[in-house]
């Protein structure tokens, strides 16, 4: 079976042309995720806010002014990670859902189950493994380094590049490789880590080519949504206004702040939700060509 | 193997020009108001905030909401010229195309207009990360060479520098039929104009540096025409007192002036703007319209012809002849 990498492509429009109320729901996950967020880091935001807009206006920042951004960010991270996995988890599995069991359309195709359950699974194994793969290929690459340092070779460079460029292009292939885990967990509705790898053998490109595509169709999908939420940014002055309000707890930020806080949290979730579904349904569209399942339509 | 005629892409371009000026001055139109709008709403606020950095500098508060509001105002208008241009360009590819299609100057907001700003995307994102990984390939190898010493380690980065940039312009001569096919064939066409582009490379390229070539020569016949205008209107004119005038605009009301003088010249200003937009429209079109001809003359030329209906001359060994 094969499929093809433009039609698939378009899948995440189809979805919401066939069932726009889903957007709805999936905008709610978003906003209810943004506000838990703001509630538990909001606090952070001014500064970290301050942090930004002062390393923006310099072109050189010394290596302390990083890793206090740096400290920031992680500091926020670690409260947004738990909460975006389970949120992206569920989101995930219903996007899956949305297109390769097109008939539970309840409740926006989410849910709280086994298949989220095994998507959540899947994602943190996968994701563990490549980031342990990562750091082995970033880490053989720092030796390389280092070792061109040191021979004092000028055109070990040349290999370093090339490594650099091999352990990317090596990163990008295992990524395609597994990118059809999570329909496959929610279509067949059992664990399913390696079948991935041997579903796309042979449709690397196609995969890849639909996969930018619809990366290209998000980012296109933020451009506009960026022009249509500018008014409101523009008049709240946007999360950057709050660079004003260092030191002030969540509670009062909302006091003082709440047109720019919730004109943010409402347009991301819009945006946020459309780019969900036209970055992540191509995929399930991918994996019902590629067993010859009928269409959603 | 199909081919295409590179003077018939340019007599299609400038047949367009000729045959449909409205059309033309339309999408120059389109494509000149919002930079028009984008300085009249953006000069005052940059006047603003020039008098304030010469009178003591940006701070923070009202003033620095403003250099954001600037920001955010300056990237909107980028992003509304882009989509005009992907609105016009669509419109031009489509006239070349598909001409029956003439209604509202072949405009439309639809497929053809997403699958080109898509496609338009994809090649600007793939040019730039492989202009980005070539860069620092070069940057590697230049490193390597460098101890190789004067004139060999120059000669070789020069070489290395024409290479990318020569490169570039090859993949987006390659790359140039992508998007009129798009419209062509009414999909993504990234596979119909990959191969619609096989073998044409070179002749795209030729193309595209004879269109460059003359676009700057009409610019420069433009420029001159525009020069000899400009001397014999302005006979007379103190120099020396405007020029002065010019460096006077330290004072917020030199940019408020603007404004009334505008509104007191304002025939003058559509004059222009009617000239400007017939100019864009036409570079605008000389610009697209080839590439729209190429792509339709090869799609032309590729289709394979439908093999002759089988006459049957003869009858069935098993009928009765009578």
């Amino acid at each position: 079976m094969t499929f093809s990498a433009t039609e698939a492509a378009f899948e995440g429009f189809r979805l919401v042309r066939r069932r726009p109320l889903t957007v709805v729901f999936w905008w709610l996950v978003y906003v209810a995720v943004f506000g838990a967020l703001f509630a538990v880091a909001g606090t952070s935001l001014p500064g970290m806010m301050v942090a930004v807009q002062e390393m923006e206006g310099k072109s050189d920042p010394s290596t302390a002014e990083l890793m206090a951004l740096g400290r920031t960010f992680l500091g926020v991270m670690s409260l947004a990670m738990p909460l975006g996995l389970l949120a992206s988890t569920v989101l995930n599995a219903a996007v899956a859902r949305a297109v390769v069991r097109p008939a539970e359309s309840g409740w926006g195709y989410l849910r709280i189950g086994m298949d989220e359950l095994r998507v959540l699974g899947v994602s943190l194994v996968l994701g563990l493994a490549f980031i342990l793969i990562e750091v082995v290929c970033f880490g053989l690459l720092g030796l390389l380094t280092g070792l061109t340092r040191a021979s004092g070779i000028p055109m070990m460079w040349v290999v370093v590049v090339l490594a650099g460029f091999a352990a990317v292009a090596f990163l990008v292939w295992l990524m395609v490789r597994f990118s059809l885990a999570i329909p496959i967990v929610v279509a067949e509705r059992r664990w399913a880590l390696f079948e991935s790898f041997a579903l796309t053998r042979g449709h690397f490109w196609p995969l890849l080519g639909m996969a930018l595509l619809a990366w290209v169709m998000t980012m296109l999908v933020a451009l506009l949504g960026g022009i249509a939420a500018l008014p409101v940014t523009l008049t709240t002055g946007g999360l950057k206004g709050l660079a004003a309000y260092d030191g002030l707890s969540a509670l009062e930020l909302v006091q003082v702040a709440a047109p720019a806080i919730l004109g943010w949290v409402v347009i991301n979730a819009i945006l946020s939700a459309l780019q969900l579904a036209v970055m992540y349904a191509p995929f399930s569209a991918a994996y019902r060509g590629l067993k010859g399942l009928p269409d959603a339509d | 193997m199909a081919r295409f005629a590179i003077d018939t892409a340019f007599a299609d371009a400038f047949r367009l020009i000729r045959g449909r000026p409205i059309s033309v001055f339309v999408w120059g139109l389109l494509v000149v108001v919002p930079v028009i709008v984008g300085l009249g709403l953006m000069m005052p606020m940059m006047g603003a905030m020039i008098v304030e950095d010469i009178h003591g500098g940006l701070a923070t508060g009202p003033d620095f909401a403003r250099m954001l509001q600037f920001q955010g105002l300056s990237g909107l208008l980028n992003i509304v010229q882009m989509l005009v241009l992907v609105v016009v360009y669509t419109a031009i590819m489509r006239a070349i195309v598909r001409p029956t299609e003439r209604a509202f100057f072949s405009l439309r907001i639809g497929m053809d207009e997403l699958r080109v700003a898509v496609v338009g995307l994809a090649i600007m994102v793939g040019i730039y990360a492989a202009v980005f990984a070539l860069g620092l390939l070069g940057v590697a190898i230049g490193f390597g060479v460098w101890q190789m010493g004067a004139p060999t380690n120059w000669l070789i980065i020069v070489a290395m520098v024409l290479i990318l940039v020569v490169g570039v312009w090859l993949a987006m001569a390659r790359l140039s039929l992508l998007a009129p096919a798009s419209v062509l064939y009414r999909t993504f066409a990234f596979a119909e104009g990959w191969k619609l582009g096989r073998g044409q490379t070179g002749r795209l390229f030729g193309m595209m540096l004879l269109l460059c070539l003359m676009i700057l020569a009409i610019e420069m016949v433009l420029v001159m025409i525009g020069m000899v205008v400009l001397g014999i209107t302005a006979t007379g004119m103190n120099w020396t007192e405007h020029m002065h005038d010019a460096a006077m605009w330290t004072d917020l009301e030199d940019w408020r002036e603007m404004t009334p003088w505008l509104i007191a010249n304002w025939p003058w200003c559509v004059l222009l703007g009617v000239v400007l937009s017939f100019l864009y429209g036409m570079f605008v079109t000389l610009a697209v319209a080839p590439f729209a001809s190429a792509c339709r003359q090869l799609a032309e030329s590729s289709v394979t012809p439908e093999p002759a209906p089988i006459v049957q001359d003869a009858a069935p060994s098993d009928a009765v002849e009578l």
